[in-house]
């Protein structure tokens, strides 16, 4: 058994939870009831895989490996009295009365701690009823306050206490045409400082690249959160699908980062996913192996804004799913690596992982992506992602040049050399960026 | 009751549940967190659809209830304004502006020192050091010293004339200089010299990623090195290296 538990965080959590739990439940023939479909005798994707996710209760019940947490309860109760609220134990869903107020500080330091004991004791609850953890996978927001504030506090509190478990996350980076707040650019970077050395593995979403998808690829005018989130538990759900399905090419939960983090703070690969197809466009598509594969090293493909023409790749992981066949997937792969625009480090072998899962991806009712016969996921670590740090900390500097706001943080405890600390990290990793990138050959012969 | 209120200011666009039975105050101060206005600066307009609901300014010397618990609709528009041209939030704003659309070179963004950096521990700097990789900013020295040193060789080099090749810790080799130049495929900006060995102790045979830039040549007895290790001259006769000595040693 190697079973991996869902934490997910604040309000982009949850809701990105419930989403993820939706695919995951009709991927494996799960009702919202936490029964069996008709006419299944077990869960499809095999015993190994189905319960890495997925455990079984005595009368032929299925529960999530998961919790929700939130300071305030209006997200979680929608879960509790939504579609899906039989299919959780009522003690996995975790609320409390106060929000967060988009305040790193609330989450992290006053209201949030209140909830930390409560929170790691459920967590405790479902990792006893594990034979062998592997770890944790967290989903959150950077930019929100309980999604920042108190979701790094669970993270450094199960880095401490869960040691050897990995630790990966789906975390939302802030974008204007979404934001939740002023103050996002102030969370993120307080966040990302926290977690950078407890998080093995981060794969970032844009919601700025997710808002342009659901616009120009899937037809919605005005994007919503909740089709924002269907998309992401689409991707997420392309990640975790060969943890969950047993299959000849199988990942577990450290593969992600042995296969991608060539050093521990360069642990935010890039999420490229195709088809992203609105249902009356999937007709008129062949979606042929290579197509998907080509797709992925399109911008208008990735989860993170930013240009890997002008960065390197240090490692690329391809996960596909559905009707595809490994020399179709072998003679894409060749075709790319001839690319010009491709350009690898020159420390790394170039080669890339394949992932393969004969399940093809499901699509929600009420989502407006097209259930297609077969997708790819694409994880690469590229020093291109840089430009997202960039980004953020620019609009930090220039909100904390005028000192905007800071006296909220103050107001809940926190010392003001918090900001600075976290600021000077995030150059650092920058900087790391550039570093890793730089050519080892400078003075060679060729 | 709640209803779903979409919030809109210059630094927020989201949807928030708040209870109908909300004053004016109340709301204003739960604007607060989100938009950064300040409820004494705060104007809202309210929207069901494009039908204006109310206009309020003024707000901490309002005790009004909402018009919210009377009505039907599920979701209303709030759109926060900042009456307070001088407030933080319009601060930002036209800092944010200048940054999009001037050139705004006046604010620099925060970055850590060279010093600063090379004395941390946890950096991928000190990571290749370990591991014994070249050192980035130590490179970037060395290579504008190079630059200099290769820039002023390439203008003594005689093309197709005898020379000799000296590179730090390599035993000295010979050869012809067939090719001063650019090789794109090695980097887009330095000059290199390519040149036809007189013992196959090269990489290629004048052609680099498929472009040939002189010859061909027999296989490794071409190669390109850096202008500064090369000299030209008729005084570099071809001479027997040790690598063929000692091969027929063995033999």
């Amino acid at each position: 058994m190697r079973e991996v538990i869902s934490i997910n965080v604040g309000q982009a959590g949850c809701q990105i939870g419930n989403a993820c739990w939706e695919l995951y439940s009709l991927e494996h023939g799960i009702r919202p009831d936490g029964y069996l479909q008709e006419g299944l005798t077990r869960p499809k994707g095999g015993e190994e895989g189905f319960s890495t996710f997925f455990q079984e209760t005595g009368n032929g019940k299925y529960v999530p490996r998961t919790v929700y947490v939130d300071l305030e309860p209006n997200v979680i109760d929608e879960v509790r009295t939504g579609k899906y609220k039989d299919l959780f134990h009522p003690e996995q869903l975790i609320s409390g009365k106060e929000d967060a107020a988009n305040n790193y500080a609330r989450g992290h330091y006053t209201v949030g701690r209140e909830l930390l004991d409560d929170i790691l004791d459920r967590i405790r609850k479902i990792a006893d009823q594990c034979d062998g953890l592997q770890g944790f996978i967290f989903t959150h927001s950077l930019g929100g306050g309980t999604g920042s504030g108190l979701g790094s506090l669970l993270l450094e509190q199960l880095s401490m206490d869960y040691t050897k478990k990995a630790k990966l996350e789906f975390a939302v980076y802030p974008a204007p045409q979404v934001s939740t707040s002023v103050v996002e650019p102030y969370n993120t970077v307080l966040t990302t400082h926290t977690t950078l050395e407890h998080a093995d593995c981060t794969f970032m979403v844009d919601n700025e690249a997710i808002y342009d998808m659901c616009k120009k690829n899937l037809d919605i005018s005005r994007p919503s959160f909740s089709n924002l989130n269907n998309l992401i538990a689409q991707v997420v759900s392309s990640v975790t699908a060969s943890l969950r399905f047993d299959g000849s090419l199988n990942v577990d939960l450290n593969e992600f980062q042995t296969n991608l983090v060539p050093y521990p703070r360069i642990h935010f690969p890039l999420v490229s996913y195709a088809p992203i197809l609105s249902k009356n466009k999937a007709f008129h598509e062949t979606n042929s192996v290579s197509e998907i594969t080509n797709a992925c090293f399109e911008p208008s493909n990735q989860m993170v804004k930013c240009d890997p023409k002008t960065g390197k790749y240090m490692a690329n992981c391809l996960l596909y799913r559905g009707d595809v066949v490994t020399r179709d997937v072998q003679n894409a792969v060749s075709q790319v690596k001839n690319k010009k625009t491709v350009q690898m480090v020159d420390w790394c072998p170039t080669g890339f992982k394949i992932g393969i899962c004969f399940e093809p991806p499901h699509a929600t009712p009420d989502s407006q992506l097209a259930k297609v016969d077969r997708a790819v996921c694409m994880l690469s670590n590229t020093t291109a992602i840089a430009d997202a740090w960039k980004r953020i900390d620019r609009k930090f500097d220039l909100m904390y040049s005028k000192r905007a706001f800071v006296h909220w943080y103050v107001g809940e405890g926190m010392e003001e050399g918090e900001f600075t600390e976290a600021r000077e990290d995030l150059s650092n990793l920058e900087r790391d960026y550039l570093e890793v990138g730089a050519d080892s050959y400078q003075d060679e012969e060729f | 009751m709640s209803i779903s209120v979409e919030i809109k200011s210059d630094f927020s666009s989201i949807v928030k549940d708040f209870s109908k039975n909300l004053t004016l105050l109340e709301l204003s101060n739960k604007l607060y967190p989100i938009t950064g206005v300040s409820p004494s600066d705060m104007a809202l307009s309210l929207y069901s659809g494009s039908e204006l609901l109310g206009k309020y300014e003024n707000i901490l010397n309002n005790s009004e209830k909402l018009p919210l618990i009377d009505i039907n609709y599920s979701s209303i528009k709030v759109i926060v304004f900042d009456l307070n041209s001088n407030s933080i939030t319009n601060q930002i704003k036209k800092l944010q502006n200048e940054d999009e659309f001037e050139n705004n070179d006046k604010f620099k963004s925060f970055e850590i020192s060279e010093e600063e950096y090379s004395s941390r521990k946890d950096t991928v700097l000190q990571w290749k050091k370990i591991i014994n990789w070249g050192d980035l900013t130590q490179n970037i020295k060395k290579n504008k010293k190079d630059q200099e040193l290769n820039n002023l060789k390439v203008n003594s080099l005689q093309l197709n004339e005898r020379c000799s090749i000296k590179a730090d810790g390599q035993l000295e080799r010979r050869g012809i200089l067939r090719y001063i130049g650019k090789v794109p495929d090695i980097n887009p900006t330095d000059i290199w010299c390519g040149i036809e060995f007189d013992e196959p102790v090269g990489k290629n045979n004048g052609t680099f990623k498929g472009i040939t830039y002189f010859g061909p040549v027999n296989k490794n007895y071409g190669g390109f090195v850096k202008p500064k290790n090369v000299e030209t001259g008729k005084q570099f006769v071809p001479e027997l290296s040790e690598l063929c000595f000692s091969d027929d040693d063995e033999l």
